[in-house]
This record gives C-alpha cells, structure tokens and sequence, in this order.
C-alpha cells in the first residue's frame, strides 16, 4: 500500500476536499475551481530569477512566459542565461571602501567609449594568445 | 604575460563572486526543474585559468573599468536574442525529429 500524502497547511496541491463541483450542465459551481492550486510555482521561479537582473531581462522574460509555444524552452533559455555569465553587475571599483580607485598618473578613469573598450579588449587577449 | 598578483586577487575575487552567485541561481533552478534541466552543469569557469584569453581580457576590462549601465542592458539584450535564438532552434529541430 502506497504511503499517504502528508499535506501540509497551505498546500497548493488538489485534494479531494478541493475537487470542484459542477453544476448540471456540467458549469463550474460559483466558488469552485479545477485548478485551486493556481498556476504552477516553476514560472514563478523563472520570473524571480529574472528579477535579479536587468529590466530588460524582466521585460523579454515576461514576454516569453505570455507568448512561448513551450514552457520547456523558457526553463532552458533561462538556464542557459545563467551558465553564460550573465550575473550581476561588477561593482564599480571607485565605490569599494576596501580598494583604492584605479588610475592612471594618479588620475582616475571613469569610463571608456565602446570603441576604446573593443580596442583594450582586443590588446590584452592578443597579449593572452601569444604567451599561451 | 604575467598579472600582477594584486590584480589576480582582485580578478580571481570578482569570479568567484560570480561563480557563487551563478551556482546559487541555477541550483535554485534545478531544483524548480529536475526532469527538464539535469544536473548542474559542473564547466562554470571558477579560475583565470579557465577562462579563453578573449573571455579574460573582457573579463579584466569590466572589473577595471565597468561598463554603464547602458552598455550593460544592450549586452544583456544581445545575449538574451542569441540565446533565445539558440534554444527555439534546438527546441524546434527536436520537434521536428519527433515528427
């Protein structure tokens, strides 16, 4: 004999105390609901992940729970996401306690244009490429 | 090329903030989405070394210089669409395959 289901205070889960009453043309009896546990909890959770992030993020997430054909791809996209790196933001160096500001000549640099940034970027890796 | 070893601590300090916050998300993930996720995927770069040496100069460009908040958003954006991209192909390929 199979154990029985210990359901805690609060549990979403349907029991037979919740299965919905119809009425004689088969309606749904006012008060009653097939799905009393609403919605399931695992888009709840891509939504909360999605949080953590960028506004954009919530907004193209969103946009995918209402409009993807399939749940599945959602729950992967948003595991891919995550396994690329796509964390939060570094801290800004100047706002640590802890480390001094970087500089250069003793004058701090704030910020890099696009095209000085590709332009580092691509230094250093030609450096990294030709030690390795 | 060799780093000086006051900015390898502060690189190797930042990944592994990284590399905690990423494994608390997916595991937090994985634990939503056993049957359709697996296990957790064990190749998250948690040292220098492991990461490509484009991965590496960009990653030492952010933590010396942080991208705006601007620059950010369009990352995310552009690594959003690819990724989205990828897996509507993967998803629509198996379907096909199932058919």
């Amino acid at each position: 004999m199979p154990a029985a289901r210990v359901l805690l205070s609060g549990d979403p889960e349907n029991t037979l105390a919740d299965v919905p009453k119809r009425g004689v043309r088969g309606r749904w009896v006012p008060g009653a609901s097939p799905n009393p546990g609403g919605r399931p909890a695992g888009m709840a959770e891509v939504r909360g992940l999605a949080r953590s992030y960028t506004a954009i993020a919530i907004e193209k997430l969103a946009h995918l729970v209402q409009h993807a054909k399939s749940e599945q791809a959602c729950i992967a996209a948003a595991s891919e996401l995550l396994s690329r790196g796509w964390g939060k933001p570094t801290q800004p160096i100047a706002g640590d306690d802890d480390m001094p500001a970087i500089g250069i000549n003793g004058t701090a640099v704030a910020t890099l244009t696009a095209e000085e940034r590709a332009a580092l970027v691509a230094s250093i890796a030609e450096s990294l490429r030709g030690a390795s | 090329v060799t780093i000086d070893p006051a900015l390898s601590d502060r690189l190797t300090a930042e990944l592994q903030r990284r590399h905690t916050s990423r494994r608390e998300a997916l595991a937090r993930l994985h634990d939503v989405f056993p049957d359709e996720l697996g296990p957790l995927p064990e190749d998250l770069p948690v040292e220098l070394g492991d990461l490509s040496p484009e991965a590496l100069a960009e990653f030492v460009v952010d933590v010396l210089w942080p991208p705006s908040a601007e620059e950010r958003q369009a990352r995310a954006g552009r690594l959003l669409d690819a990724v989205f991209e990828e897996v509507s192909a993967k998803a629509e390929g198996a379907a096909n395959a199932h058919n």
